[in-house]
């Protein structure tokens, strides 16, 4: 697949830019989505000449038409934006009916590599500078708006929500007090929409030094809630911990109010004014509704699982009308989260001693329980030969020959307990009838698994 | 098939990147496939959208579990066959591809104890193939980094790296038990199968591993394992299992970009693909 996409590239003139004989050229193959059904996952091709990636191909595994919608979607926000930090779509191209995406490689490294070999206050704050600007340059694109159409997408999205997610009664209140905060705070507000690429996440940024670009134009749309793109940036950013990215963060001087309120909902800053709270539960439901479309049932379960929890905390919250002054935020916090930050680098980094450890906890704790089994199983079988010896008791006028009295002594020595009227019986006649010796008897208790038991 | 006590499991049957390597070959809708070891058809079934597909497994119940999900998914070009793949007789020259994964783990009918002889294996797979078609296997590499560093992998902590006979004989001892896998590394492979008769043998360093990829590295030149250990970041944030990550993936991140000229020798499994 990939030889006839390349070959077919090479022999577009439109392309001609993009290939250079003098350089070696090879590829990188990246699934994406691997965790959506088969008709939703994706496939990427990074196309290299030496060690930098000249194109891009993109294509869902299954053709369904909705790369064409990508493709003019990203050309329309690539021409707004004039270029300016967005990946250039290149064109289309149809391979053994397979509907194929071509954009402009990009060169540099993901954001998330980028922050995890550099996780120092001042590349963070020179990156996140960066970030903000392409976020107002995006602004650029924002067109005025309505209340209604405002209300409206909330609502086609609420409704969305509400066929996938069946809400308890309690769990509707919660919702639809979020829903009213969240509208109440925008009435009488100049509103906008805009283009969001729909995933501004931090594995869809590229970072040279000079540039970062936005890549990855598979969920854009124009919405109002473009101001959104903050908490799906905090939620899905794993390099740092949010708390020493808010220590960072808290005093740059970043106009839009909205970065910080986002990030620090996912650190223990959060506040729990009720706007920020609906407006996490509005992000919560948009997202929900945004993944459901392309997860698998299996994880499907998880979310919901995820989801129930959720609105379980925010109604808490909800209640809850102690305000954090996120102001109070000191010196102190910030070394200390610096400080938590590397300190989790250090155990991930030698996570596998602790995971050593963790086993070697876990076979001793088994080896303890095993003995604390074998001790129930032992207690258990005294107690049954007790129960035995008790139920089969006998009186001393049974011990009326020296024989019986020798059998009964035995048990005694060998066994702790007095002999059983079936024993005394068996163990007496065959000793009377000298078809066993006295040794052999005290062999045979020796030998038997009640002995053994007593160990 | 979804139980929440059971993610990887679950990861392991339905993640669709097991099969994403069928998109670096060059299939056609009239070529004939034969899948050898097909377990529970996750190679099989995305196979099927490409070609006609014959699914050879030794194991009864995986034959039914495959038929279903064949039904589910509405796949009727799919011939499963119980059999061992030493047990059946095929024309050669039949197949225009032939896919293993887990080469390392191929086992015998006969005796699910043994491992079977892998050069025979890759001889009978060349002799069936038509003249071009390719052979596909997934394969562990013994050298992987994260194994050097001591990554338990089939139960071969800390020696998997050594020489086959000598890690056999350390299994056995330590454990009493046969040791049913036999893996190599990069060059044994190439080794392996040029001394079978085939051609134009490609490497794709895997990332993650070969159970469960999520990018592959063409590494027919040394640039692309270099842009790779410099500016990819190596392991999903997204993932249902922490099983699937290695423990030593944060180890791993800042050494793959130290050892990077000599990546495509560690990498913890390759796809391999090769032409009669």
């Amino acid at each position: 697949m990939i030889k006839l996409i390349i070959d077919k590239l090479i022999h577009d003139s439109k392309y001609d830019e993009y290939f250079d004989t003098n350089k070696k050229l090879s590829y990188v193959m990246i699934s994406t989505g691997g965790y959506r059904p088969y008709e939703k996952s994706r496939i990427v091709f990074l196309i290299l000449q030496d060690d930098l990636p000249s194109l891009v191909v993109k294509f869902y595994k299954q053709p369904n038409g909705l790369i064409q919608n990508e493709f003019k979607t990203q050309e329309i926000i690539y021409k707004k934006c004039e270029g300016k930090g967005i990946s250039k779509p290149l064109g289309l191209l149809i391979v053994n009916d397979f509907e194929i995406m071509v954009e402009e490689g990009i060169k540099g490294k993901n954001l998330d590599r980028y922050i995890s070999d550099n996780p120092f206050q001042n590349s963070i704050e020179l990156v996140m500078y960066q970030i903000n600007s392409l976020y107002n340059h995006l602004n650029n694109l924002l067109e005025p708006s309505t209340f209604d159409d405002f209300n409206k997408e909330v609502n086609q999205f609420l409704d969305k929500f509400m066929r996938l997610y069946s809400l308890t009664d309690n769990e509707l209140l919660t919702v639809k007090e979020c829903v009213s905060v969240y509208l109440q705070n925008f009435k009488n507000k100049k509103l906008f929409k805009r283009y969001s690429n729909g995933d501004f996440q931090s594995r869809n940024f590229i970072l040279d030094d000079q540039n970062v670009t936005l890549i990855d134009f598979e969920d854009a749309h124009e919405t109002h809630f473009y101001h959104f793109d903050w908490f799906r940036f905090f939620k899905y950013q794993y390099s740092l911990s949010n708390d020493y990215f808010y220590s960072v963060l808290i005093d740059m001087d970043i106009n839009d109010p909205l970065i910080i309120s986002s990030l620090a909902e996912f650190t223990k800053y959060r506040s729990n004014k009720q706007f920020d709270i609906a407006s996490r539960m509005i992000f919560e439901i948009k997202e929900y509704v945004q993944r459901s479309d392309s997860l698998s049932l299996g994880l499907l379960h998880d979310e919901k699982k995820n989801m129930k929890q959720f609105i379980s905390d925010v109604s808490l919250r909800l209640n809850d009308k102690q305000v954090i002054d996120t102001h109070t935020f000191s010196l102190n916090d910030r070394l200390s989260s610096k400080k938590n930050f590397y300190h989790h680098l250090y155990s991930k980094i030698h996570e596998y001693a602790e995971f050593d450890l963790k086993t070697q906890n876990i076979s001793k704790e088994a080896g303890k329980l095993e003995n604390k089994i074998k001790k129930l199983v032992s207690e258990n079988a005294s107690l049954q030969r007790t129960n035995f010896a008790l139920s089969t008791f006998i009186d001393d006028d049974v011990l009326d020959s020296p024989l019986k009295k020798t059998v009964d002594e035995l048990y005694l020595e060998i066994l702790h307990r007095r002999v059983d009227r079936e024993g005394l019986m068996h163990f007496s006649h065959l000793l009377e009838k000298k078809e066993i010796t006295i040794d052999d008897l005290r062999k045979s208790l020796l030998d038997s698994d009640e002995y053994q038991m007593l160990d | 098939m979804y139980h929440p006590d059971k993610l990887w499991d679950y990861e392991m049957t339905v993640n669709q990147s097991r099969s994403d390597f069928l998109f670096l070959l060059d299939i056609q809708k009239d070529n004939l496939a034969l899948v050898i070891g097909a377990d529970l058809g996750q190679i099989t079934l995305p196979l099927s959208r490409f070609c006609n597909v014959i699914a050879l497994e030794n194991d009864p119940d995986k034959i039914e579990i495959m038929k279903i999900r064949a039904k589910q998914e509405n796949r009727n070009n799919i011939e499963f066959v119980l059999a061992d793949f030493h047990d059946t007789k095929f024309e050669t020259d039949k197949f225009d591809l032939v896919i293993i994964n887990n080469f390392e783990e191929i086992n015998s009918f006969g005796n699910k104890d043994e491992i079977i002889n892998q050069s025979k294996l890759l001889d009978d797979v060349h002799s069936i193939l038509k003249s071009g078609g390719t052979v596909y296997f997934g394969a562990l590499n013994k050298f992987g980094l994260q194994y050097l560093l001591g990554e338990d992998v089939d139960g071969l902590q800390d020696y998997i790296y050594l020489k086959n006979d000598i890690s056999k004989e350390i299994f056995e001892a330590e454990t009493g038990e046969k040791l049913k896998v036999l893996h190599h590394g990069k060059q044994e492979y190439q080794d392996m199968i040029l001394k079978s008769g085939f051609r134009d043998i490609r490497f794709f360093g895997n990332i993650r591993d070969h159970r469960l990829p999520y990018a592959w590295v063409d590494l027919s030149t040394n640039p692309s394992s270099m842009f790779v250990a410099k500016n990819m970041y190596f392991f999903d944030s997204f993932d249902m299992s922490n099983k699937i990550i290695s423990k030593y993936s944060e180890k791993l991140k800042y050494l793959y970009e130290i050892f990077s000229e000599k990546l495509p020798d560690l990498y913890p499994s390759y796809s391999i693909m090769a032409q009669k």
